[in-house]
């Protein structure tokens, strides 16, 4: 499933925090979990590396940020939040949400698992996302802060900077209600 | 004035077999200035392969494209992972090999010569051009900024061509 959402908020907190105390590459985990994905195109490509898949996320707990408000706006028991800012140049490459931390905390809940990607900045030039519906691709361009999506782990999707300016997303995940 | 046009793919794969060579953007200047911002050099780049003369199994290609003269072939790769963002192409070979004076009379069309799959884009001004099939050609004139990106997972093929408007 996917839907166009709009989360009414102050990003503030998320757009002044400090994001150096963190990066890592996006594929760390692809690689190894999403074999199946990568099969079609023949493989994962070897030109991704760590400078161009490099994001820096910062999680985010319920005592800094209100779930239960975030929840009641996306219609979801939120479990996690983290916010990522991706650097020019860097793409996270073709994937599907596997929801990892949540199938470990809660090994024996049948909801459906379900994220919202929010933009924190209007859209800027260069900075896409694309992503499957209904067997096309998506490309997603002009946004406003605060527009985004909310799908579970069906939904292939790619998220890339290729701009000029720092892109921020916000992701919150959980379970749909 | 720019068409965009169908130019049919009556080859198979022959385009994955030629000779490629690395090269990069052709504005040392602007290339510093992405870098700079936190682009990675080995990003900054294309594969190509100069066309000096047509391929026999390209050789109707250039019957699509009789509003041009001048006419250069140039196929470019971009591996998974590469682009160029935001930019205006310099026309510097082009240019000096045919002796034009006049850039704005120049046209540059891209032939897509696969399907895309999902990460190959084109933005043109403001237009994003994805999900194209073999075949779809589109250009631009001389000064139109425009985006090349493979953030996908396979190599994206394009024939450039090159001319100026009658």
């Amino acid at each position: 499933m996917i839907q166009p959402v709009h989360l009414d908020y102050d990003f503030d907190i998320f757009l002044n925090a400090d994001y150096s105390i963190h990066y890592g590459s996006c594929i760390k985990h692809q690689i190894y979990e999403l074999t199946d994905v990568h099969e079609q195109f023949g493989g994962f490509p070897k030109s991704y590396c760590l400078e161009n898949t490099l994001i820096h996320q910062l999680w985010w707990t319920d005592t800094q940020i209100d779930y239960q408000s975030l929840g009641k706006k996306l219609n979801m028991e939120v479990v996690t939040v983290s916010t990522i800012l991706q650097p020019p140049g860097c793409v996270v490459p073709y994937h599907r949400d596997t929801f990892f931390q949540i199938s470990q905390r809660y090994p024996d809940r049948k909801e459906l698992k379900v994220r919202a990607n929010i933009y924190l900045e209007n859209y800027k030039l260069g900075q896409f996302i694309q992503y499957m519906d209904d067997n096309t691709v998506h490309t997603s361009v002009d946004w406003k802060a605060g527009d985004g999506f909310l799908w579970d782990s069906d939904v292939l999707h790619l998220s890339s900077n290729a701009g000029m300016q720092n892109k921020y997303t916000l992701q919150i995940s959980g379970f749909l209600k | 004035m720019i068409k965009n046009r169908v130019v049919p793919i009556r080859w198979s794969t022959e385009h994955r077999d030629l000779p490629y060579i690395k090269d990069y953007f052709k504005d040392s200047e602007q290339e510093s200035n992405w870098i700079k911002l936190g682009h990675q050099p080995k990003a900054l780049c294309v594969e190509l392969h100069v066309i000096k003369d047509v391929y026999p199994w390209m050789n109707y290609v250039p019957q699509y494209f009789p509003d041009l003269e001048n006419l250069s072939f140039c196929i470019n790769r971009f591996p998974p992972g590469t682009y160029f963002p935001m930019h205006i192409d310099r026309y510097g070979y082009y240019s000096k090999a045919n002796d034009i004076q006049d850039l704005s009379s120049i046209a540059r069309y891209v032939l897509f010569l696969e399907d895309s799959i999902p990460g190959h884009i084109l933005q043109i001004g403001d237009t994003v051009y994805h999900n194209w099939p073999a075949g779809l050609c589109v250009g631009w004139e001389y000064s139109t900024l425009h985006i090349v990106a493979n953030l996908g997972m396979q190599d994206r093929y394009t024939l450039q061509i090159t001319g100026t408007q009658k």
